[in-house]
């Protein structure tokens, strides 16, 4: 019996580890927006070759990648856009943000991006892209600690001071490694706090500006991105002037 | 029930897998049917419905789900209760740029050449225009040449009628406000209401058929590629010299080109059943 049992547990230990090496391939997708070859995956995750093989194979079958026979190259597959779909379909923010977030598109042709908050991170939910030669690249749904982006920093602004000294303490370590510190990251708060928008260059948008504003209570945020080399102030103080329309739009839409 | 639907293609019709290795595969499936349990209408579901729904038990559930979680593509959010988790949104924006139409649509293409030996056309639609992006000719000696870059008006031809009878009711009364229905060669103008009436059928059947209209000898049929929100986003037309056009030829391209567009709407994200993942 017990043996019985033993086999039942090894089987359903395999089938677990399995949806870990799955989901580890699949991450190995993000790190290219270039179909992958089979050795690509085994450089990008460590697993050896015959098991990568097996895993995108069965992915491959199931709709989460789709294999280009042309030239052996592995891609992401189908399944990736619905369960997106469904994933966004009961994103309530999104739906009262879009008509909004595509008049600002209309007005600036930048990127105009909704970002919201899940614990201590943030992730963008939806990028309306600007149609010009040169746009930040920008994807959605990838995490990032609040502190790594502009529209991290207006979110931390806006939390409450226990929410604040929370996350400062749970990112000790991290923040510590940063140029300035805590200290520093801690003064850009006061900043957006006193202005009512984070707007700054660099950090994770290599090359790119950003303008952001939070709305909901904090949950969410609006920004406007743009390679930097298209800043002025002009750009700058037209995106503040846009955010603010569209947030002040939104506190009256959203229900409670 | 366990499900068994999931592996069907490719992996288990070897018969050198190992138990480890179908115990690997099995891992696979059940997470995917986990996944494909939560829809538009059913997007948080509790840890006993995945399990009853999935036929799984519920430690392995949980164990698949946890583990999904850790890689944000289930998010717990409550105790026992789960979400699809943002990691699929970067997938999904990854994918949007990696794959294109023509390259999904174009090995599905030249299995229908194949299959009819006549010539293959994919068409996107440009403002009020229909473009060709890319074709596979026919290998007879008598055979419907194609051209990228090729233009037509929405209203005439068949690929052009396909994506013009996909377009909503509102962008269909701006084509006929600001496009006159001139007929190709001149000769005159296409009437709307019947143009109508022909929107109207092929919206209904799944393809148009057009018998020397645009190119005098030339015969086509066409259907609609559709996307993963069910909107038309391209056409394959299977165009064939008029005089091949018989009736059992005709009823064969039709039944090849509906199996190969909806092969290609699949690839594309299509659902037939939009609202439910569940195949």
């Amino acid at each position: 019996m017990s043996k019985v049992s033993g086999k039942t547990q090894a089987k359903a230990h395999d089938a677990v580890s399995t949806v870990e090496r799955a989901a580890i391939v699949l991450s190995a997708f993000r790190q290219s927006w270039d179909f992958l070859t089979l050795s690509d995956v085994v450089e990008y995750t460590g697993l050896t070759k015959p098991t990568v093989f097996r895993i995108l194979s069965s992915l491959s079958a199931e709709g989460l990648i789709f294999q280009n026979e042309a030239n052996n190259t592995y891609g992401l597959g189908f399944l990736n856009l619905r369960l997106a779909d469904v994933f966004l379909s009961h994103q309530l923010l999104r739906q009262f943000a879009l008509p909004i977030m595509q008049k600002i598109l209309d007005r600036l042709n930048e990127n105009v991006v909704l970002g919201v908050r899940d614990g201590e991170r943030t992730y963008d939910i939806q990028v309306l892209e600007s149609t010009q030669v040169i746009v930040p690249s920008q994807t959605c749904g990838l995490a990032v600690s609040l502190h790594e982006s502009v529209a991290g920093r207006a979110l931390l602004a806006s939390a409450s001071a226990e929410d604040r000294a929370s996350y400062f303490k749970n990112h000790k370590g991290k923040l510590a490694t940063l140029p300035g510190g805590e200290k520093k990251i801690k003064q850009y708060l006061r900043q957006i706090e006193a202005v009512g928008y984070a707007s700054d260059s660099g950090g994770i948008l290599l090359g790119g500006h950003t303008v952001s504003k939070t709305f909901a209570n904090g949950k969410a945020s609006l920004s406007i991105s743009f390679p930097l080399a298209r800043f002025s102030s002009d750009l700058e103080k037209m995106s503040i002037k846009l955010l603010e329309e569209a947030v002040d739009l939104l506190a009256g839409n959203l229900p409670d | 029930m366990k499900v068994t639907y999931l592996v069907l293609s490719g992996y288990n019709k070897s018969p050198a897998l190992s138990g480890e290795e179908r115990y690997q595969i099995e891992g696979i499936s059940n997470a995917v049917a986990l996944l494909r349990r939560f829809s538009r209408t059913s997007s948080r579901k509790t840890l006993t419905e995945l399990a009853s729904e999935a036929g799984m038990s519920n430690a392995l559930t949980r164990r698949t789900l946890e583990t999904l979680a850790q890689h944000d593509f289930i998010k717990c959010v409550a105790p026992d209760e789960y979400e699809l988790g943002f990691g699929w949104l970067s997938l999904a924006d990854i994918r949007r740029r990696q794959v294109g139409i023509r390259q999904i649509a174009y090995p599905v293409m030249r299995a229908l050449r194949d299959r009819l030996n006549e010539t293959i056309i994919l068409s996107i639609r440009s403002g009020f225009k229909r473009i060709s992006i890319d074709y596979v000719e026919s290998s007879q000696s008598i055979r419907r040449t194609a051209q990228s870059g090729f233009e037509a008006p929405l209203h005439i031809g068949s690929a052009g009628k396909v994506l013009l009878a996909g377009l909503s009711a509102n962008d269909l009364e701006i084509y006929f406000d600001r496009v006159p229905l001139i007929a190709f060669d001149n000769s005159g103008y296409v009437e709307k209401n019947l143009l109508r009436t022909e929107l109207e059928a092929i919206h209904k059947c799944g393809y148009s058929i057009a018998y020397r209209e645009i190119t005098p000898d030339a015969a086509a049929i066409s259907a609609p590629l559709y996307d993963h929100h069910g909107n038309t986003c391209a056409v394959v037309t299977v165009s064939l010299p008029a005089d091949r056009f018989s009736d059992r030829l005709k009823a064969q391209c039709i039944r090849e080109l509906l199996k190969g567009t909806l092969e290609i709407s699949t690839h594309l994200g299509f659902s037939v059943i939009n609202e439910q993942l569940c195949p």
